[in-house]
């Protein structure tokens, strides 16, 4: 995790030392940008991650902020909504930084790479139990936090891009066997025991690809396409293929989307939340998803 | 998981599918913004012979605050036998200037304004349209 922070910090000298760098403009030329910095707000009927929702099917937000410099380091901070009931004792904020490095043609090869962490802030899972004996008595207790760091690979021709995540933080989203396991024990016990007696294991090492397809069918309206393939270190139950499929389409300065997400996973019972009323969903259910996006 | 990589596959295959070749005269004319707020006509530039020129020659804000008639929005000194380069693109709304690329395929034109490197900027695509009854008044 420590490490995950030291490229974000070189990430950031980097980008500074080429800030100072900036070109001059020729005297008969005008003053061309040396860098750009875009802001999105985005709401939507669901707020989805790789096809499993992080506001418990509910209407999400996002605030994006995109920085790209001419030297291509690139920067991106996120802040998302999420559901407590998805990260208990969250302050139901996900923030996001990645920094990093993109070339290549846009209309041919394109190539980058990323470090990223995201944060759940106050989000915690505590003294969830690691074991049990032979009496059912908890041989351990753990607190979990969902805090995450990446190493982000990135390849693309054209309108597709594909993007290899490597998950470098001790959990994935706060996968273990604490957090994970308890999943199964309302459904499942036999796979319940079987998930605790491995001991506490976490999921450092979880594979993410993904495969982006940004399709313009006219000036105004893109065709939207995602497939994404989670493997889950030491949780086969949690991995999963998701797929995304829809439409964009720009007008008054304003990006109305229209989508179908969903996720297909190997084990439902982790995926499935509870609220405090006792409302029972399906985190990965296949759904239209509508959004309004503005830039600013 | 068969099905899916099939249609990657697939997707791919479309999206790589080769276009005919280009000239430098196919971005010539009068093109129709995306949001279909501008007409901007391209032409070899007044002051540069030999250099692309865009200037908005109808605008639907025009005569508002926002009203960018006349103004120039891009100009590109060389074509290298795909696309125009070598300059800049203005966007009227930042009123920033960024590098420049412009493809013309078939009834459509793409302008890719950037920063650095082609790959960190955004595609501006637009269609031919017919010149505009009522063009910008002379500045």
């Amino acid at each position: 995790m420590k490490s995950t922070q030291h490229l974000l910090v070189l990430a950031a000298l980097a980008g500074a030392c080429a800030l100072a760098h900036a070109q001059a403009p020729a005297a008969d030329e005008p003053e061309i940008a040396s860098y750009s910095i875009d802001t999105t707000l985005k709401l939507s009927s669901d707020r989805k991650t790789r096809g499993v929702s992080d506001t418990f099917g509910r209407p999400g937000a996002e605030l994006t902020v995109a920085f790209a410099h001419e030297s291509g380091l690139i920067g991106q901070f996120q802040l998302g909504s999420v559901s407590r009931v998805n990260y208990p004792e969250s302050n139901r904020l996900n923030p996001m930084l990645a920094l990093g490095w993109r070339g290549g043609d846009p209309s041919a090869l394109h190539y980058g790479v990323a470090a990223a962490r995201e944060w759940f802030p106050r989000a915690r899972v505590r003294g969830a139990p690691t074991g049990f004996d032979e009496n059912f008595e908890p041989t351990g207790v753990a607190d979990t936090s969902f805090h995450t760091s990446y190493l982000v690979g990135e390849l693309g021709w054209g309108y597709l891009t594909a993007r290899y995540l490597h998950v470098v933080s001790r959990d994935f989203r706060g996968a273990n066997t604490s957090t994970i396991c308890p999943g199964y024990l309302a459904s499942d016990m036999a796979a319940a025991l079987d998930c605790y007696g491995q001991g506490m294991r976490h999921s450092r090492g979880t594979q993410l690809l993904d495969l982006d397809l940004a399709y313009p069918l006219n000036g105004s309206t893109k065709l939207i396409g995602h497939l994404g393939w989670q493997k889950v270190r030491n949780f086969r139950g949690m991995d999963t293929m998701d797929y995304r499929l829809g439409l964009e389409h720009t007008r008054w300065g304003v990006v109305f989307g229209a989508e179908v997400a969903g996720a297909k996973v190997r084990d439902r019972a982790p995926f499935v939340a509870v609220d405090e009323g006792g409302t029972t969903r399906r985190m990965d259910a296949t759904k239209l998803i509508l959004s309004i996006a503005k830039r600013f | 998981m068969r099905y899916p990589l099939t249609l990657a596959a697939c997707l791919a295959a479309y999206v790589a599918l080769p276009t005919h070749a280009a000239t430098a005269k196919d971005a010539h004319g009068t093109w129709l913004s995306a949001d279909q707020a501008a007409i901007i006509e391209f032409k070899e530039c007044a002051d540069a012979p030999g250099a692309l020129c865009g200037q908005i020659v109808w605008d639907k804000d025009a005569g508002t605050p926002a009203d960018a008639c006349g103004v120039r929005i891009a100009k590109l000194k060389r074509w290298d036998g795909e696309a125009w380069r070598d300059g800049w693109v203005h966007d009227p709304r930042s009123k920033k200037n960024y590098k420049g690329v412009l493809r013309a395929q078939g009834a459509m034109l793409a302008l890719r304004a950037y920063v650095g490197v082609e790959v960190l900027g955004e595609t501006e695509e637009m269609t031919r349209t017919a010149a505009p009854a009522q063009p910008c008044a002379p500045r």
